[in-house]
């Protein structure tokens, strides 16, 4: 089990293409999830 | 507190150490998903989807807990026949938005949102829905859970600084990437410092090694929690 984390040492993931659809991907989200509340 | 015994306990009760700045989010995904920050205030949100914790240095450890995550992954690579690796490629071959499918990841019932006799479900479906698209739609839909539990969490404590991912599904490429996307922010995923053997219980009981413990501030001095008991009153 780790100790302790290394952030430094750490892989590092930029936003990449999928940054333009992230808004569309949570409304849709968002929609299913309101629909079904309740 | 001697830094040994900080060591013991952490090691004991599972939990490795950071040095986590105000700003810092942890999202943790594993069968099911925390997120939190440090903050100097107590937490009390009377909607329940923050929880309050003390860390172990006298600050609050606001966190939020999604109940589905890897769980819902699995499935969906039981369901498709592959392995992790494949489900990987396969998610990230599919277009951001999966093309279509949503995925609402309450396969065992849901916690945030408070959800307790909920199932998934799966939206959007059309005849010309492949394997990319559905493995896209599963990590998509657990990443909107988290990424609505980040939202939250900014409430009771500064988020704009690294996310810190961990747990058994940083290690996938998908979840990695698709966390990225769609918070919009750099990902972090720390390699393991170092490593111990676990702490003998045996240790644990003996009474003069028991360290002693910071002064935290209550939540009954938190303007959150004056507001809750104003509430409830």
């Amino acid at each position: 089990m780790a100790d302790a984390w290394n952030l430094a040492a750490g892989d590092v993931v930029e936003p990449g293409q999928g940054v333009t659809a992230a808004a569309d991907v949570r409304a849709a989200y968002i929609a299913l999830r309101d629909a079904t509340a309740g | 507190m001697p830094d040994r015994h900080q060591s013991a306990h952490r090691r004991a009760l599972g939990v490795p150490q950071v040095k986590l700045r105000p700003g810092n989010v942890v999202v943790s995904i594993g069968t099911s998903v925390t997120v939190y920050g440090v903050s100097d205030e107590p937490t009390a949100d009377p909607s329940g989807i923050v929880a309050g914790f003390a860390d172990a240095t006298g600050r609050h450890l606001p966190l939020v807990c999604t109940l589905n995550a890897t769980k819902v992954t699995e499935a969906v690579r039981r369901l498709l026949g592959v392995d992790h690796e494949e489900l990987d490629r396969l998610a990230l071959a599919g277009a951001p938005g999966a093309g279509g499918p949503t995925l609402l990841p309450y396969l065992d019932g849901e916690r945030t949102p408070d959800r307790p006799n909920a199932a998934g479900v799966l939206a959007g479906l059309r005849s010309d829905v492949g394997r990319e698209q559905l493995a896209r739609a599963a990590v998509e839909g657990v990443v909107c859970g988290l990424v609505d539990g980040l939202d939250a969490l900014a409430a009771f404590a500064p988020t704009g600084g690294q996310l810190i991912l961990v747990g058994g599904g940083a290690r996938s490429r998908a979840y990695r990437q698709v966390l990225a996307d769609l918070s919009g922010r750099e990902v972090v995923v720390p390699t393991a410092a170092s490593r111990s053997p676990p702490v003998p219980a045996s240790r644990l009981q003996q009474p003069h090694r028991a360290p002693s413990r910071p002064t935290w501030r209550t939540p009954g001095t938190s303007p959150q929690a004056t507001s809750w008991s104003r509430a409830r009153a």
